[in-house]
């Protein structure tokens, strides 16, 4: 009997991808057996019992109140907080630094252009790592706490790391946040509903004075109704160490800054390729209808340049997120240096602590991915 | 009447000045702003690193010019570059880079056949392997004794020509017509990409040891090489995709009207033209992994960074880290970006070539 050749082709695929199926299961078993019987071996437990077991070491920095007498989960909170704050931090400067740098990089200023063009060369060329050795060698460097450094008068450069002014009850900054966060969400929301009723499309006022009203008057309101109370306490020196205020340890200063002006030099090249892409003819229409060089920049060019710049500059986010790993090298206890290292060497429960911190990352990857897809969908319906 | 013209037409580079320097008055405060800086900066900065600077000495001691001290460079400069190599087999260390550079060379003349090309490519991880460790004839080289820039130029060339395979197979998976193939390949990419390359480290330091039979160990470089070249490959895939996506349907169609077999395609007609076109974004691909190399330190592996580490906290040397990083910066700015404009320049000739 003869089989068609259409049906034979399928068989032989359905049979190819059976086997490739088949191999990399064999593999996984072979990996897990011997994964089995070497955990019996050493007689470590499987499993994630060990996280309520005490910690019992120290975190230098840590956004959340943490003893070493907490478990090794709130350890782990205390690493991903770390992460966020870093990377938070380092993505707010970085792209201060980029935007000026790309800015630059476009400008007709031939000195100002190849200045720019230098220092992103420089920046981007060189690996993190160094760029974090040699900022913290830079922060262990800083005078003792006698003679710290005065930063505008209110916050102080030591040896220690800077110390700048905090809310005398730390958890309101928290709270602060997060009422913050709502009222973005808030006015963003209100305004694009604004906006949808109105006749002609893309002709309303922009989104992100909205935006900025919600982010500091939903707080004040809060503030205001509630019994909380507010009060900024200036640090002080007081014998080796600060009184008040809040303490950024060397070792996060050092990332912040490594982190920030490496990933600057990113979003500079981002910023230059999204201005360049805007047609020339564009600017000379808008320089012909007598508009200042400033308003063409900031009313033409960049709306045109800032939708193609944000998948890019979303990667580059993800990467801060991703680098701020290297606090490992410096001993900021972010979540790889925490639940990756201490917590891995003390409990012996490798497989579980590495699965932990990557899956921690895959969660930001696919959040950022799911957001990224939601916006583009956005933009398509936009454009078309 | 010639000087009046003159002034009525300033020289080229009177107007070059003024259109490119002093436009207006807000860019020419900037250019006087940032001119001074420069006349103010630029000799300290000068006068630090070449002519105060110390070059020749023993020790710390020595430097006494007020400059930068390169001393603990300069006296460490073969630790730097062969790491704890046999004095003696260094020769293998030089020959090693020689046949790592003349890739680049390779790559641009167009008159060699490319596949001389990637059959050179395709060996040379094995004859650096076999050059660095020994093995048939050569003395054996223990791991330990790799550090430094050997230990970077080893791990950036070797782990990227082997993840070039990789990578290829990884985009040709993922386009695949199979679902079971397709999943696999999307899934390993994805995973790979989303974790830091610290945390590879780290399983390859403390987890592989797990998933091995009793007995059975694997060098702690091979470890690191084998992380390197996974995580690379997954990135490598998304840049032969996007390779493989940009190549005309009218390729595959002319290829299946001639009756070739999909491996016969993408072997003879649709991966040459991808290599080819991919060559700048996989150099750059390739600096970004000379610079990730860096991070094997973590794991305990001396590369150049780590060596550095080390002689900054060497007692007779500390307090010299501004020189020893400046050196590492240099080391790897100058390597990046002469590769980089190279990855540029070939990028040029190709849009030309379209």
């Amino acid at each position: 009997m003869r089989t068609s050749p259409l049906t034979s082709v399928r068989w032989s695929s359905v049979l190819q991808q059976a086997l490739v199926l088949a191999l990399v299961a064999a593999l996984f078993y072979w990996l897990i057996q011997n994964a089995s019987a070497n955990l019996s071996a050493l007689g470590i437990a499987s499993g994630f019992d060990f996280l309520d077991q005490r910690a019992g070491y120290a975190i230098s920095f840590s956004l959340i109140d943490y003893t070493p007498d907490d478990t090794y989960l709130r350890a782990y909170w205390v690493g991903l907080l770390n992460t966020l704050l870093v990377s938070v931090l380092s993505i707010a400067l970085a792209t201060l630094l980029g935007v000026i740098l790309g800015v630059l990089r476009v400008s007709d200023n031939w000195l100002l252009n190849r200045m720019s063009y230098l220092a992103v060369e420089f920046l981007r060329n060189v690996p993190l790592i160094v760029h974090l050795i040699w900022w913290y060698g830079l922060m262990l460097a800083m005078p003792r706490v006698r003679d710290a450094i005065d930063v505008f008068g209110v916050g102080f450069l030591s040896n220690r790391g800077l110390t700048v002014p905090w809310a005398s009850q730390g958890g309101l900054v928290g709270w602060a946040l997060l009422w913050s966060l709502l009222g973005i969400i808030l006015g963003g929301w209100l305004m694009s509903r604004y906006r949808t009723r109105l006749p002609w499309k893309g002709f309303g006022p922009p989104l992100w004075p909205a935006l900025l009203v919600g982010a500091v008057l939903l707080p004040l309101l809060v503030y205001a109704v509630s019994d909380a109370q507010w009060q900024w306490e200036l640090p002080e020196a007081k014998g080796f160490g600060f009184r008040g205020g809040i303490t950024l340890t060397p070792e996060l200063m050092a990332l912040w800054m490594a982190l920030s002006f490496y990933s600057a030099s990113y979003i500079a090249e981002i910023v230059r390729g999204a201005i360049q892409s805007v047609p020339r003819g564009q600017y000379e229409a808008s320089r012909a209808l007598g508009f200042s060089e400033t308003r063409t920049m900031f009313q033409l060019i960049v709306p045109q340049a800032i939708y193609p710049m944000i998948p890019q500059v979303t990667s580059t986010y993800l990467n801060i997120i991703k680098n701020s790993s290297l606090g490992v090298v410096v001993g900021y206890m972010e979540l790889v240096s925490a639940t990756g290292g201490t917590t891995l060497n003390q409990t012996g429960q490798a497989i579980e602590c590495i699965a932990l911190v990557m899956a921690t990352y895959c969660v930001f990857s696919l959040v950022t991915s799911l957001l990224m897809n939601f916006y583009n969908h956005r933009i398509g319906l936009r454009t078309h | 009447m010639s000087s009046l013209s003159a002034s009525r037409r300033p020289h080229p580079a009177l107007r070059w000045v003024h259109k490119q320097l002093f436009p207006n008055l807000l860019q020419s405060i900037l250019t006087l702003a940032t001119l001074g800086l420069l006349l103010w900066s630029v000799p300290k900065v000068l006068d630090w690193l070449i002519f105060s600077a110390t070059f020749v000495g023993s020790s710390k001691a020595d430097c006494v010019g007020g400059g930068a001290c390169w001393l603990p460079v300069v006296n460490r400069i073969d630790l730097f570059v062969y790491g704890f190599y046999p004095d003696t087999e260094t020769w293998r260390v030089n020959l090693a880079f020689v046949l790592a550079g003349a890739i680049i060379p390779l790559l641009y003349f167009k008159r060699i056949d490319r596949r001389w090309v990637l059959g050179y490519m395709m060996l040379l991880p094995f004859v650096m392997w076999w050059l660095l460790k020994g093995g048939l004839g050569l003395s054996s080289v223990s791991s330990t004794q790799f550090a430094g820039i050997l230990v970077t130029v080893f791990l950036g060339v070797i782990g990227m020509l082997f993840a070039l395979p990789m990578g290829i197979l990884l985009a040709l998976g993922r386009r695949s017509k199979k679902p079971a193939i397709k999943l696999l390949c999307v899934l390993y990419i994805e995973l790979v990409r989303s974790v830091p390359v610290i945390t590879l480290l780290f399983m390859a330091s403390l987890m592989v040891q797990l998933f091995l039979p009793e007995g059975v160990t694997i060098d702690i470089l091979a470890r690191v090489l084998i992380v390197l070249v996974m995580f690379t490959a997954a990135y490598m895939a998304e840049t032969i995709r996007g390779g493989l996506q940009g190549m005309a349907k009218g390729q595959y169609e002319a290829a299946k009207a001639l009756g070739f077999s999909y491996w016969k395609t993408m072997s003879v007609i649709i991966l040459p033209q991808v290599l080819r076109n991919t060559i700048p974004p996989l150099l750059t691909q390739f600096i970004g992994l000379f610079k990730e190399t860096t991070l094997v330190v973590v794991v305990g592996v001396l590369d150049v960074v780590g060596i550095a580490m080390s002689t900054t906290s060497a007692p007779e040397w500390i307090g010299l880290e501004h020189e020893v990083y400046l050196f590492l910066a240099m080391f790897f700015f100058v390597i990046c970006f002469a590769l980089s404009r190279y990855a540029r320049h070939l990028e040029k000739q190709l849009e030309k070539s379209r």
